[in-house]
């Protein structure tokens, strides 16, 4: 048998060039998601195998050129540097060739071997366009290949050109003139690096370029070697001879320029318009006409927000209830089935309440999960998602955040799981944590009936007013530690919005399909495993020492909750009850009421008993407590899977001690008014 | 020329400095006068002692090797010219001056270096000529307006501290894309702002000459939508305010 032989592809594009659809119709579901290391940004690998050879296909992210000041510029650099791809497919958004075709030619300039896939051709047909692949393989010195990759139109051209890429190694000869005295001072610092310096892996006149552009990362590239200073004084010479000599005095702007002049003399040598075909009006600015429309805009950026609000949490919430049934009559019948076959007690309640309730506590936030991305790959692929941005960024702005923060804070009043897997669409990642660090305090639907509760026994003629109090506190506290963070952890790292607003187009079932199904099998693995450990570890805590009667007085949880309740005592709730109740709270929040109902005899007489057991002013503390405490277990599972444990942890810490002390103070100053 | 690290300098100048005040020099001293921790002098002195630029003497003492001498009276020398050309020329106080001549000292160009030796000694040479036009720079620097026979007519030294490098002497700000109201277009004559911002920018094609078209400003009024070599884009006013426009 042959030896298989196997390459590694890296895919290369803008955001919105089609990118992803090309990594799915190339790899179909043969993917793994993970992340670049160090960083929470997602990396994509793929699979498939052409003509007997395996390839690898690696998903880069979405950037516009090759700058060390984005980070996802930066991953994109390293790895085509030092991943050591074999080939690179540009994908380009026909479309839009210049502003694409930008990065093909950095690409080019850093030396790496280069498919370039002309993608979207059916919508340059559509606008009477042609283009001329031909001069364009020739001027860029690469193979060219068209694709439509929604419909799968040409991948298995692309397949065929990266799999026969492997025997021509395709070395890039493309090299962009920039004129005399620029091409002087490159030639003279290519002769002195050549000389001297380890390049680890850029050649010397990428490097040359990128230090004569004053990049940070080619600065530091240098450090340590042995004719550094050298070197940077001879830059520093170059940039005074050329800062006098071009007409802007600005190296990098006069080079930028350059690159934008060739390619705009290149498109317009490549396209030809095909004459007697009217042009139609652009589909996109209608719509953007009525959709950011100056009194429009937010009405129905709200409308469309509270449609899909509707879809995941009303629609999504009677399936959620069927599972979480389904898994409650699992339970019991396979409790009665085990003790039937003469099981001891706490063996069917291990199986019943541990491991069954365990997973069904993961399952249970399936469909909305499901449906929340579905909603928000609709959103994203049609391009609508930009425009929200557009659209909400000036308060989110005020706030530190971005215009793409406020879907996800807004979903987390339905549940905070999806809308902190909802950060994903935000691309910085200061940004993106940020995000999700605030949103914890956003009243979920899980902290209502602990609400209606506490609201219903002490405040019945103001119920309203006290529940919606605590939504006003929430969304305070989410504000004042956004504010706080920012100033913290990311000062000066505003990220800037420069966001494109693509042309909206009809999303694909396909990779709609995709993205749901790798997202939601994502929550299941990473954030499920400590969802439902913990659960697990809760049932032990409840059960043990053996014998005792569930999460009564007696057990592990009770025995804690008796070590806890002095610490709850400036609050106002100092018993071992409201302990234990807080602790099941971290399973999930509505918990607290069900614990709080078994611990005082049954829900049937709850009210009366919490009315002997708690103040008013006990009362609200407690509620804030609840609504501030901790996040739940799924919640920090989300968390941990979205931004790692450094902020799970530092999430958990805050809203602990904030609780405590917001719930203390609430309880004093209320007997001080109680008292005058 | 030998180059010399930074840290291996100030040693050697250190040294000089303490053997000229005290007659020798200690390990003990040395990490007072360089406020680094003594095992760390020691450590560092361990490597000029391998390349022979200073010697141990019993007991705790260290001596300069006659290069090290050298190469630590041509910096000290330097030093106190820097020192002199700062504090006594240029007026900077003493403070500053002192710290600046640390830093410049280590880094400055021999040719640099002779041709400020050699104005130090030209004006002390020539105190008559010295005199006038060295007040009238003290008091320039005072209070920022020239004598009334210098040739600028305002009074400002405006070449030098202008930083931005646009032409023309109009009072007026440049006109930026925040400037520019909806639906008109207008073609962009430079990118400034910070680093990330502005290589953001030129990289989406926002470059000297490209033309530029404000299609609308977002419901709340901030940010704008932009269409630039036929795609668009939205940007906050406060980054458009960097893509300084041309008049049309």
């Amino acid at each position: 048998m042959v030896m298989q032989k196997g390459m590694t592809v890296a895919l290369a594009g803008n955001p919105n060039s089609g990118k992803t659809s090309i990594f799915n119709a190339l790899t179909g579901a043969r993917q793994h998601v993970g992340n670049w290391p160090g960083v929470t940004v997602e990396r994509k690998e793929g699979h498939f195998t052409y003509a007997g050879v395996h390839v690898t296909v690696v998903d880069l992210p979405g950037i516009y050129g090759l700058t060390s000041y984005s980070l996802d510029e930066r991953i994109a650099r390293d790895f085509l540097l030092h991943g050591k791809p074999d080939l690179v497919v540009a994908v380009v958004d026909t479309t839009n060739l210049e502003r694409n075709l930008y990065l093909v030619l950095q690409l080019l300039e850093l030396g790496v071997p280069v498919v370039l896939d002309l993608n979207m051709m059916d919508e340059i047909a559509r606008k009477g366009i042609e283009i001329d692949t031909v001069a364009l393989g020739q001027a860029l010195g690469v193979r060219v290949v068209t694709t439509v990759a929604n419909q799968e139109e040409g991948i298995e051209a692309l397949k065929e050109a990266i799999v026969e890429s492997e025997q021509h190694h395709p070395a890039p000869t493309f090299k962009l003139d920039y004129g005399p005295p620029v091409e002087e001072e490159i030639t003279r610092l290519q002769n002195m690096l050549e000389r001297s310096t380890n390049l680890d892996g850029y050649s010397s006149r990428w490097m040359a370029i990128k230090l004569l552009e004053g990049d940070p990362e080619a600065q530091r590239q240098l450090k340590g070697q042995p004719q550094e200073e050298e070197i940077m004084s001879t830059v520093m010479a170059a940039t005074v001879r050329l800062e006098g000599r071009l007409e802007d005095g600005d190296i990098e702007m006069a080079l930028v320029e350059r690159r934008y002049g060739f390619l705009n003399g290149l498109a317009k040598a490549i396209i030809r318009r095909k004459t007697g075909m009217e042009r139609r009006l652009d589909i996109s600015e209608r719509i953007d006409r009525i959709v950011l429309n100056k009194y429009l805009g937010i009405p129905i950026f709200l409308t469309l927000l509270w449609g899909a609000f509707q879809l995941i949490f009303t629609l999504g919430g009677p399936v959620a209830d069927l599972v979480d049934a389904f898994f409650t009559w699992l339970g019991e019948a396979s409790a009665k089935g085990i003790l039937a076959l003469g099981a001891p007690e706490w063996a069917a309640s291990l199986v019943a309440d541990g491991i069954i309730g365990g997973i069904g506590s993961v399952l249970v936030f399936l469909p909305n999960i499901l449906l929340l991305f579905l909603v928000i790959a609709i959103l994203e692929d049609s391009g609508y998602m930009a425009r929200a941005a557009f659209v909400m960024d000036r308060l989110m702005h005020a706030l530190g955040l971005h215009g793409k923060s406020f879907i996800p804070l807004i979903l987390g009043f339905g549940c905070n799981v999806p809308a902190i897997m909802a950060t994903r669409t935000l691309s910085s990642e200061k940004d993106r944590i940020l995000t999700i660090l605030i949103n914890p305090f956003i009243s979920c639907s899980a902290r209502l009936p602990i609400y209606v509760l506490f609201a219903g026994a002490f405040f019945a003629q103001a119920q309203g007013l006290i529940i919606f109090s605590l939504y006003v506190l929430g969304i305070i506290v989410a504000i004042g530690t956004a504010l706080l963070f920012r100033r913290l952890f990311f000062a000066h790292e505003i990220a800037p919005l420069v966001m494109e607003l693509p042309p909206y187009r009809l999303p694909s079932v396909r990779s709609v399909l995709i993205h749901m199904w790798e997202r939601s099998r994502l929550f299941l693995t990473k954030a499920g495993t400590i969802i439902a450990i913990t659960v697990i570890l809760v049932w032990a805590l409840a059960s043990l020492p053996p014998g005792v009667e569930y999460a009564s007085e007696a057990s592990l949880i009770g025995g804690l909750g008796r070590l806890l309740a002095p610490l709850l005592a400036p609050a106002g709730f100092g018993f071992w009850q409201a302990a234990v109740a807080l602790f099941f709270g971290i399973l999930a929040k509505e918990v607290v009421v069900g614990t709080l109902g078994t611990l005082y005899g049954g829900e049937a007489t709850l009210t009366v008993a919490i009315q002997s057991a708690f103040t008013p002013v006990s009362a609200y503390a407690f509620m804030v407590m609840s609504l501030i405490y901790i996040p739940c277990i799924a919640t920090i599972g989300a968390i941990r899977r979205e931004a790692g444990w450094r902020w799970a942890l530092l999430s958990v810490t805050y809203s602990l001690l904030l609780g405590w002390l917001l719930a203390v103070i609430i309880f004093q100053l209320g007997q001080l008014l109680r008292l005058a | 020329m030998i180059t010399l690290s930074q840290s291996t300098e100030d040693y050697l100048e250190a040294m000089l400095i303490i053997s000229l005040e005290r007659g020798v020099v200690r390990v003990k001293d040395l990490a007072a006068h360089l406020q680094v921790k003594a095992p760390s002098v020691v450590a560092t002195t361990k490597r000029l002692v391998r390349e022979g630029l200073v010697r141990h003497e019993r007991y705790g003492y260290l001596e300069l090797t006659a290069q090290g001498l050298q190469i630590a009276q041509e910096i000290y020398t330097r030093h106190k010219n820097l020192f002199r050309f700062l504090h006594l020329f240029l007026g900077v106080d003493e403070k500053t001056a002192e710290r600046d001549a640390c830093q410049m000292e280590h880094h400055i160009s021999p040719e640099t270096m002779g041709r400020i030796v050699q104005f130090l000694e030209f004006i002390e040479a020539c105190p008559a000529e010295e005199s006038h036009w060295i007040a009238a720079f003290r008091q320039f620097t005072a209070t920022g307006t020239l004598p009334t026979y210098c040739t600028s007519p305002h009074g400002e030294a405006s070449a030098y501290t202008r930083t931005s490098h646009t032409q023309g002497d109009t009072a007026m700000p440049p006109k930026t894309l925040a400037d520019l109201p909806a639906g008109q277009q207008a073609e962009v004559a430079r990118v400034g702002g910070e680093m990330a911002l502005k290589s953001r920018l030129l990289e989406m094609g926002i470059v000297p000459g490209t033309k530029i078209t404000v299609e609308r400003v977002a419901p709340l009024g901030d940010p704008v939508e932009v269409t630039v070599r036929g795609y668009r884009l939205s940007l906050r006013r406060e980054e458009a305010a960097v893509i300084v426009i041309k008049e049309r």
